[in-house]
């Protein structure tokens, strides 16, 4: 996966995205157990299109199919790693691209969303897997309850995180 | 509840508690561990499609 990671920073470095950050469930097999995924989820900004076009994805798929990585179906296959690239699409996913942490993966750079930020995803995106997902992250590691607290106020998820907190029984 | 239902009950909270504990060491490993991890569960998950003869997506190709 670390080839995988120096093209989304190639990426970075190059313009053709102004940030990114990885999110799904593979930012949640960084901060929880491993979980079972077949893409690797990135969420990115575009730079403003000078001509005040939508933002599209073109570009981006252009620049890498001229390193021969190919868009097949909802995925671009780079160095073997299936990679779906989601325009950051609504404000809570924007902050959490803005906000995303570097961590290391062997000697490459990645940013990952926040913990909280990830869990706020996983909240408003509300699927089965996602809820199943969140209280397995939760047993395993401890949020910052400040930060989250924000999160779900801002983003408007508090009667959506009470009603999970709920089902779930979780304090 | 009876006895046997009693201790039924605690073997299956023992069960459990060391399963989570198990979750929590793993959450603890070295990324780079916890993605060969993945590949592992995504080559079971082909093999179980396989079988069952439904489709199934390739596990990743790490270098």
């Amino acid at each position: 996966m670390e080839g995988t990671l120096r093209v989304l920073n190639r990426l970075l470095d190059e313009g053709v995205v102004s940030r990114y950050a990885i999110g799904g469930g593979m930012a949640a097999t960084f901060y929880a157990e491993p979980f079972l995924t077949y893409d690797l989820d990135v969420f990115v900004l575009l730079p403003e299109a000078a001509d005040g076009l939508l933002l599209s994805l073109s570009p981006l798929y252009d620049r890498l199919a001229r390193d021969g990585y190919r868009a097949e179906k909802e995925y671009v296959l780079i160095e073997g790693v299936p990679v779906q690239f989601l325009v950051a699409y609504n404000p809570l996913v924007e902050e959490a691209v803005e906000q995303a942490i570097e961590v290391r993966y062997g000697a490459t750079a990645a940013r990952v969303v926040r913990l909280e930020h990830l869990l706020a995803i996983m909240l408003q995106t509300g699927r089965a897997k996602d809820r199943e997902r969140l209280a397995a992250i939760l047993d395993q590691v401890a949020p910052d309850q400040a930060a989250l607290d924000g999160i779900v106020s801002r983003h408007g998820l508090r009667e959506r995180w009470n009603l999970w907190k709920q089902r779930y029984d979780h304090d | 509840m009876t006895e046997r239902d009693t201790r039924i009950r605690q073997l299956v909270q023992t069960a459990l508690a060391a399963k989570a504990e198990r979750r929590r060491e793993l959450a603890r490993l070295p990324i780079e561990d916890k993605v060969r991890i993945v590949v592992e569960l995504q080559r079971l998950a082909a093999e179980a499609r396989r079988a069952m003869g439904r489709p199934a997506r390739e596990p990743w190709v790490l270098a």
